[in-house]
């Protein structure tokens, strides 16, 4: 092969290529770098990169030049740790909430004939692959907002109870038979919220979500109404059957461990109505009646159940 | 293979050097609380190797590894059980948004291959540099998969140095294990420069 | 004149003959050794070592947790902390328990030179 032009290639690569000596001067810096940089080879020659950008916190870059130079060991700064190396400012990608390119950097080790040690730096331009991920996360998320379920629970959201609601009531008259609901809520949660912090608030949710699915039959759903209140309606459910449910469920809270709680300290009120084909209602009006009694539950002591007349 | 008493504290010493200084460049990194030691170190066969490091040969896991070459010639890989590590990835990464079914892989890989590259690579400096064997590591690469399709190409002919990692960060412990497969014939020179090593600080001490 | 003494704490055997094998020439203390917070109290109350050299990792109790023990214990010693783990929060732990000098590991010469240029310096 003929000698090839190796300044012309590496001006001509799409990535920032930097090499610096054992003194941490620089030696090498192409087309790239001074393109985006404004910041020729001749002025970057011979300085380090602190000079050359100061108030730019170095000190990981630092330590992977140290691992390179010292046990000749290629270092990677990741983009997700890191963000980037050189500060090199972008504006048309604002809008995506980026403002200074995100780069990934390698660094391996060179050596001269002399044998004297140098660092290579390649730097890549990874800020459409971030604003991509970003931009997948935020539709994903909207995804899961729009779909039936609750986030955190993962059970039914309102949106999804009413529609299926709609349906049921439909069904309930078509058939002739009732359809219960059960209005639940947590007993005390902003007290358990203040005291332990957001994080455990959330996992008793969730366990508690868990034990109250217990309680439930298949063909039941449980429904996520707000933050700390839950909606169950049961198909084809009398209201004895409600209130052997609601007991069973309110006895399994008090008496079970919940998220880092001992048992006994989680309890909750279940209010109960039903629907009955032969006095028709709205939806509305069914947990309309079922929040009433459960505001009575509250205001009787709590960990309990209200059931409303058939 | 059985280490000597000797031999073997000298190895954990050496592999918690190398530990603690990997933590505190994770911690400088993190910006947070690292704790990292190595609280086993032994030799052992390929096949005895899922038993020594806890890991089924079914089981799900992310790999960080790089190549050695020089007087130590063989791979240096970092294991963890998958879903550990994307744990400990998304928790320091700060992805608050847990997503199931989408990950993130890419992001995720990126920041679990520097984080593996710097136990790595300061862990086998931190062993040659105080043992005084050259060796060059080749750049960082990741994978995940089934533990058994890992190390599938490691030859029966081998041993492997293990050091069981135990790694803490913002109250999450996660634990790995540092595995060096090296051929027998390097494993046996390895150890015949931890007795060099130890013979050496015992005549430094005499000389006083 | 009765010798002054420096107590290494650290499990690690290999750790301690390091120690031993880096001392510069006319150190000026006779060193005794300990792998255990209970080893150590007995060496330190029998000996009443000058300098406390505690590794940081120990299995038990911290180097740090050792030397509040000890210092309880009306052991007034210098203590050094011997680790490589030199992470700010564990600086800031063995400064805030009295700590006067951190050898980072691994040791050499002049570490422990510098060592004991600090403890002379609290004398």
């Amino acid at each position: 092969m003929t000698a090839l032009p190796y300044q012309e290639i590496i001006n001509h690569l799409p990535v920032g290529v930097l090499v610096v000596d054992e003194m941490r001067k620089i030696c090498c810096w192409n087309a790239w770098l001074a393109d985006y940089t404004s910041i020729d080879g001749k002025e970057a020659a011979g300085r380090t990169l602190e000079e050359l950008f100061p108030g730019h916190d170095n000190s990981r870059f630092a330590f992977a030049l140290e691992q390179v130079l010292k046990s000749k060991s290629p270092q990677i700064m990741s983009q997700a740790l890191n963000r980037y190396l050189i500060p090199i400012r972008i504006p048309n990608m604002e809008r995506h909430g980026v403002s200074m390119m995100q780069q990934t950097v390698t660094l391996e080790h060179l050596a001269d004939d002399g044998g004297r040690g140098y660092a290579l730096v390649s730097i890549m331009n990874v800020t459409e692959n971030v604003v991509r991920s970003a931009a997948l996360t935020e539709l994903a998320h909207k995804l899961q907002h729009d779909s039936n379920r609750d986030h955190l629970t993962m059970l039914y959201n309102r949106r999804f109870m009413w529609e299926w609601l709609v349906q049921q009531i439909k069904q309930s008259n078509r058939h002739d038979h009732q359809v219960a609901c059960l209005m639940l809520d947590l007993d005390n949660f902003k007290s358990i919220n203040d005291r332990y912090g957001h994080k455990e608030g959330d996992a008793v949710l969730r366990g508690f979500a868990g034990i109250v699915d217990e309680h439930l039959r298949k063909s039941d759903i449980l429904v996520r109404y707000g933050g700390e209140e839950f909606v169950v309606l049961m198909p084809q459910c009398d209201i004895e059957a409600a209130i052997a449910a609601a007991w069973r469920t309110v006895r399994g809270v008090r008496e079970a461990a919940i998220g880092s709680l001992a048992p006994g300290q989680v309890t909750c009120s279940i209010g109960i109505s039903v629907y009955d084909p032969g006095n028709p209602r709205t939806g509305e009006e069914l947990l309309k009646e079922a929040d009433k009694r459960l505001y009575e539950a509250k205001n009787s002591g709590k960990d309990q159940v209200v059931p409303g007349s058939a | 293979m059985q280490l000597t008493p000797a031999q073997h504290d000298a190895l954990s010493e050496i592999a918690n050097i190398g530990a603690s200084r990997s933590a505190k460049q994770l911690s400088m990194l993190l910006d947070d609380e690292i704790h990292l030691s190595v609280p086993e170190v032994a030799i052992v066969s390929v096949a005895e190797l899922p038993g020594a490091i806890g890991v089924a040969v079914t089981d799900d896991v992310a790999c960080v590894y790089q190549d050695m070459s020089g007087c130590l010639t063989g791979k240096a890989r970092l294991i963890f059980h998958t879903h550990e590590s994307r744990m400990l990835v998304q928790m320091l990464v700060g992805s608050v948004h847990v997503l199931s079914g989408i990950s993130m892989q890419i992001y995720e890989h990126e920041a679990m291959k520097e984080l593996g590259n710097i136990i790595i690579s300061v862990c086998i400096s931190t062993m040659t540099d105080m043992l005084g064997k050259e060796t060059r590591l080749a750049i960082p690469m990741y994978c995940e998969g089934v533990f058994e399709e890992i190390i599938e190409e490691d030859s029966g002919n081998a041993g492997v140095l293990v050091m069981k990692t135990a790694l803490t960060a913002g109250r999450r412990g996660i634990s790995g294990a540092l595995i060096v497969t090296l051929s027998l014939p390097d494993i046996i020179d390895l150890l015949k420069s931890l007795d060099n090593f130890l013979a050496g600080c015992a005549d430094q001490q005499e000389t006083k | 004149m009765q010798q002054k003494t420096i107590l290494v704490v650290d499990d690690s055997a290999t750790s301690r003959l390091l120690f031993r094998a880096h001392l510069p020439g006319n150190f000026p203390y006779v060193v005794h050794e300990a792998d255990n917070l209970d080893g150590a109290m007995e060496e330190a109350v029998s000996v009443r070592p000058e300098v406390v050299v505690l590794d940081y990792n120990m299995p038990g109790q911290s180097g740090v947790e050792i030397a509040r023990a000890m210092l309880k214990a009306g052991i007034n010693a210098r203590f050094v902390l011997f680790t490589a783990n030199t992470q700010k929060f564990v600086l800031d732990e063995a400064a805030e328990a009295g700590f006067v000098a951190v050898i980072e590991k691994p040791v050499t010469r002049e570490k422990i030179n510098d060592m004991l240029e600090k403890v002379s310096q609290c004398n």
